[in-house]
């Protein structure tokens, strides 16, 4: 009798529990379990120029009157209206009125690489291995470790 | 009657004489060209890196996943269930590099009996090779298992080398490590049957576990056992059925079911059978129910 019982638990209730314990972690790993894949991504991010580079039509840096050669003030040579001055617009208006904003500045594109995190399957998580593809980062945090077409050859 | 005196051969053995064309069968699935389902394990040690590998070895996203300090829902399944249902099967009847090994222990040479202690290294290799190294050290490590294993270089780096030659790339050799492992082994199997199954592979390993209690097994009937040891002589790879039906190193190659004693079975029913007492010789197969009980196991 006991013979049977041990017959049946070890040819029948093992290989029953293992087989459903198999199916499970099989059908949880294939349609559930998702893990956190973080992935390099080159972004282009426009950026503003620097302040002083702002005020356009100001060759003085904002310190002198645009349109004064050398003189900077009233009553001294080289001023409008005092003696020596030598006007480029032949008395029409000046070609850039004093602290006029200029054209609008030029938005400068730089390209930086950042990381993004995305769930994804197990099962991709499979395929990606077999080319090499997942790297364990320092923090623990799953990397991708190709940007763009995946490697066609596994590194090992 | 001639008929009546010649002797029946038990199904089994006769499955067993057929064996390398199921394991030349079972090829064509495992490298289907222009079918890749690397999403999913297969239930063998075939490389997927191979260029024709249609599924993912489980040993190597086993390693990858401990690297990646992950637990591998999927191939863990994969290998439940196969281990379940098949057990050590899988290793005679269904494995690439199996049957590899096959093909060369076919070659005459003097084959020499490994002791069955040697099987026990499959578990060092499963333990440290797999598991340990791949999750203390990750996958750069010189030791990590794929960058040792044969089954690797054979299917996986010797080709793609060879394919980058004949489309004129920068070749990327394989390791000197790799290079000189396969060798040996290559070396091992003109010698001995199967030496990475019989002392090396993680996988047979696994299934060698679930020998003990799978659905498919070898059964030893006691009561028709004439004690002639015949079953012994004929396997190659364990201790042999009558010393341990379903050893950790038996592959079910079937091969010790050419007499009469030893047959395959499974939970609900056997494949083949002894005759019975009192019967006959010639009347053919007798296919019973297979007794658990009455089975001699380990």
């Amino acid at each position: 009798m006991l013979r049977i019982l041990r017959a049946i638990v070890q040819r029948f209730l093992m290989p029953s529990a293992i087989l459903v314990l198999g199916i499970a972690s099989l059908l949880w790993g294939t349609f559930r379990n998702t893990l956190e894949i973080y992935e390099e991504q080159e972004i282009e991010i426009s950026l503003a120029p620097p302040p002083e580079m702002m005020m356009q039509g100001d060759p003085m840096g904002g310190m002198g009157m645009p349109g004064g050669p050398e003189g900077g003030f009233p009553g001294e040579e080289g001023f409008p209206g005092e003696p020596g001055f030598e006007d480029p617009n032949f008395g029409g208006p000046p070609a850039m009125p004093p602290f006029m904003p200029g054209p609008p500045p030029e938005m400068q594109k730089v390209k930086q690489k950042i990381l993004v995190s995305k769930e994804e399957p197990e099962s991709r998580a499979v395929f990606e291995i077999t080319i090499g593809g997942l790297a364990l980062m320092d923090t623990g945090e799953l990397q991708r470790t190709y940007t763009g077409a995946p490697p066609s050859l596994c590194p090992t | 009657m001639a008929m009546a005196k010649k002797k029946s051969t038990p199904l089994t053995a006769r499955l067993a004489r057929g064996r390398i064309l199921v394991q030349t069968a079972f090829l064509a699935v495992w490298m289907m060209p222009m079918v890749r389902m690397h999403t999913a394990c297969s239930m063998v040690f075939h490389c997927y890196s191979c260029p024709l590998a249609t599924f993912a070895c489980p040993i190597g996203v086993l390693a990858n996943f401990c690297a990646l300090h992950t637990f591998p829902f999927i191939a863990i399944g994969t290998l439940l269930i196969t281990g379940a249902v098949l057990g050590g099967f899988v290793c005679g009847w269904l494995c690439p590099f199996g049957l590899f090994q096959d093909l060369l222990g076919r070659i005459p040479t003097p084959k020499f009996t490994l002791p069955g202690w040697t099987g026990y290294f499959r578990f060092v290799v499963l333990g440290v090779f797999v598991l340990a190294i791949p999750y203390w050290f990750g996958e750069q490590h010189p030791l990590f298992f794929c960058r040792l294993c044969p089954a690797g270089a054979l299917e996986a780096a010797f080709p793609n080398t060879i394919a980058q030659a004949m489309a004129g790339e920068t070749l990327v050799w394989p390791t000197v490590t790799k290079m000189v492992i396969f060798v040996v082994f290559l070396l091992m199997a003109l010698f001995t049957w199967r030496p990475w199954c019989t002392m090396f592979c993680p996988l047979g390993a696994i299934y060698s576990l679930c020998n003990s209690f799978s659905f498919v097994f070898v059964r030893v009937n006691k009561t028709e056992c004439g004690d002639c040891g015949i079953c012994n002589t004929l396997c190659r790879y364990g201790e042999g059925p009558k010393q341990r039906a379903n050893d950790l190193r038996c592959i079910r190659c079937l091969d010790c079911t050419k007499c009469r004693s030893v047959g395959l079975a499974t939970v609900v029913g056997g494949a083949s059978s002894p005759p019975s007492a009192g019967k006959k010789e010639g009347q053919g197969q007798e296919v019973v129910v297979a007794s658990p009980s009455s089975a001699k196991e380990d």
